[in-house]
């Protein structure tokens, strides 16, 4: 018993070293994040006295909106569809770029390094420039509606799809590879018998995903012309028509909500 | 059976199971239904090819980028960085409690769940850049109205995967806690709160990679941050300045994703 005692004195020392280890770098975690608020609360002008007088503002504005304005809705059916429609379609043309890029830029593979990096470059480019910014250049180069829209969603997409085709190719087992491969197919017979059938319910969750995405993106794109429900809303904001600019919300949120449900039935069914 | 029998009888087989009638059905109607949503969206070709020397003369006026707007651009930069950095910290603080209120497993009633989970999904349902026109019309212009749209999106997207975490904690070491005789306060600290709190902690980095990319354009409804000098560009025809603007939106987009990603592999 006396021989066990050092040693047990040592592991309860242990113990209590590592714990206030770990509340030290919790506690420099807390002051750094503390810091970190207090300078940007300062940059951005956000304090609690202005949060408490913006709150009956916030409320005056919702009372000034309700009861929504039913009258318009004949007229919303439009933008609306348009904005369903821009989503799918949206979604749908990017996958026939980005499944050819992302075997281009997936490490096991691309024919060749040089094809690799650029496709990995052009995959970053179209994915990091928001779509809000593809739908305003493109906008002026097509002209307004919503076929610039449609090409804006399958830009900022094929950019997003790419990338997250290519870490799912990456992510598959090398041994299916090669096994396929040592039944002497060539290249494209890998992709096409081992590489695809593994990584398909994976890419076709993350296209459910992007789906989802593109429904929420589509309702803004009508902020710079580009069609949908975001110009509907953007007009009712602009000419203070408070009534019909919550009717607008209603149908983003009712739009939102079923896309993400028939997104999950769906995704129940694949994976 | 002769070999060629077999293979045939094969063959035909699935044949038969590749080109069925439901098959050739789903076919049509996914061909009629893209047919009808590529009208309704005006989809020519015809106006891209036609727009193809506009998009040659932009590029052209594009470059090179002025790069002497480069000096205006550094408060926007850091302006745009606080409102990423301040909206996830906001959003974090109130994403647990509404996530834990959205769960079903840790809800302390039924009608509060319900409530708490239609009032995230409104959240969540309607974009940054809506909630931001919203507040600019409420609180003004500005980086605090960029501030609470963010805050308010978030606080559905954080709180709606925490609550999707909560659910799916592994119910064995939350009934061995309960075993000892622990309250309900202990189960949850030393039971669930271990297992969420390394996705909760990722949920919200990933929020802040998103927000930041969302308080880029956020200034397009005039909610402060750099969106909101390349509208006024754009707006100018001063596509020089813009592609400058461009880049350092992406460079900033970029570097974030690359911290963000540098931090979770520490966290987890």
């Amino acid at each position: 018993m006396t021989e066990l005692q050092p040693k047990a004195d040592s592991a309860t020392r242990y113990i209590f070293k590592t714990k206030r280890k770990l509340r030290l770098n919790y506690a420099l975690a807390f002051i750094a994040i503390a810091g970190v608020f207090l300078w940007a609360s300062w940059g951005t002008g956000f304090n609690i006295p202005g949060l408490l007088s913006g709150t009956p503002l916030v409320y005056a504005l919702i009372c000034r909106m309700f009861p929504p304005d039913l009258e318009i809705l004949s007229w919303l059916l439009k933008p609306t569809l348009e904005t369903i429609e821009m989503a799918l379609l949206g979604t749908t043309i990017p996958i026939f770029f980005a499944l050819p890029l992302s075997f281009l830029a997936a490490a096991n593979t691309g024919p060749h390094r040089v094809i690799i990096y650029s496709a990995r470059a052009l995959v970053t480019a179209c994915r990091t420039v928001p779509e809000l910014i593809w739908a305003l250049l493109l906008v002026s180069v097509v002209g307004l509606g919503p076929f610039p829209g449609v090409l804006a969603l399958t830009l900022h997409t094929t950019g997003s799809l790419g990338k997250l085709y290519y870490e799912a190719v990456e992510a598959v087992d090398p041994g299916v590879v090669e096994a396929i491969e040592s039944t002497g197919a060539n290249r494209f017979k890998v992709i096409w018998f081992g590489i695809l059938p593994t990584c398909l319910p994976v890419m076709m969750s993350t296209t459910l995903w992007l789906w989802e995405y593109n429904n929420r993106a589509a309702t803004i794109l009508g902020l710079v012309g580009a069609g949908g429900l975001g110009l509907a809303l953007t007009h009712a904001f602009q000419d203070f028509r408070y009534p019909e600019a919550i009717t607008c919300l209603i149908i983003i949120v009712l739009i939102v909500t079923i896309v993400d449900r028939i997104s999950a039935y769906l995704r129940g069914r694949v994976i | 059976m002769d070999r060629k029998k077999v293979i045939s009888r094969t063959q035909s087989v699935t044949y038969r199971k590749r080109i069925s009638p439901s098959r050739i059905f789903t076919a049509l109607a996914t061909i009629t239904v893209y047919w009808f949503v590529a009208r309704g969206v005006e989809f020519s070709p015809t106006q891209l090819v036609e727009g193809l020397p506009g998009i040659f003369e932009m590029g052209r006026q594009m470059f090179p980028p002025d790069l002497r707007v480069l000096g205006e651009l550094f408060w926007p930069v850091i302006e745009t960085l606080q409102i990423g950095i301040l909206s996830t910290i906001i959003a974090s603080i109130f994403a647990f409690p509404a996530g834990f209120l959205a769960a079903a497993n840790t809800s302390p009633h039924q009608s509060i769940y319900f409530f708490t989970r239609g009032i995230l999904n409104v959240f969540r349902g309607v974009s940054e850049i809506i909630w931001g026109l919203l507040f600019v019309v409420a609180v003004g212009l500005g980086s605090f109205a960029g501030v609470l749209a963010l805050v308010i999106f978030s606080i559905g997207a954080i709180g709606k995967l925490t609550a999707e975490a909560l659910e799916s904690v592994d119910p064995g070491p939350v009934e061995a806690i309960r075993s000892t005789g622990a309250s309900n306060w202990r189960v949850f600290l030393y039971g669930v709160w271990p297992q969420v709190i390394p996705l909760y902690l990722s949920y919200c980095l990933y929020y802040w990679d998103h927000n930041t990319r969302q308080a880029t354009i956020l200034g397009f409804v005039g909610a402060g941050g750099i969106g909101y000098t390349l509208f006024v560009s754009l707006s100018m025809y001063e596509y020089e300045q813009v592609t400058t603007q461009i880049i350092v939106m992406v460079l900033l987009i970029t570097a974030i994703d690359r911290f963000c990603w540098f931090l979770r592999r520490r966290i987890i």
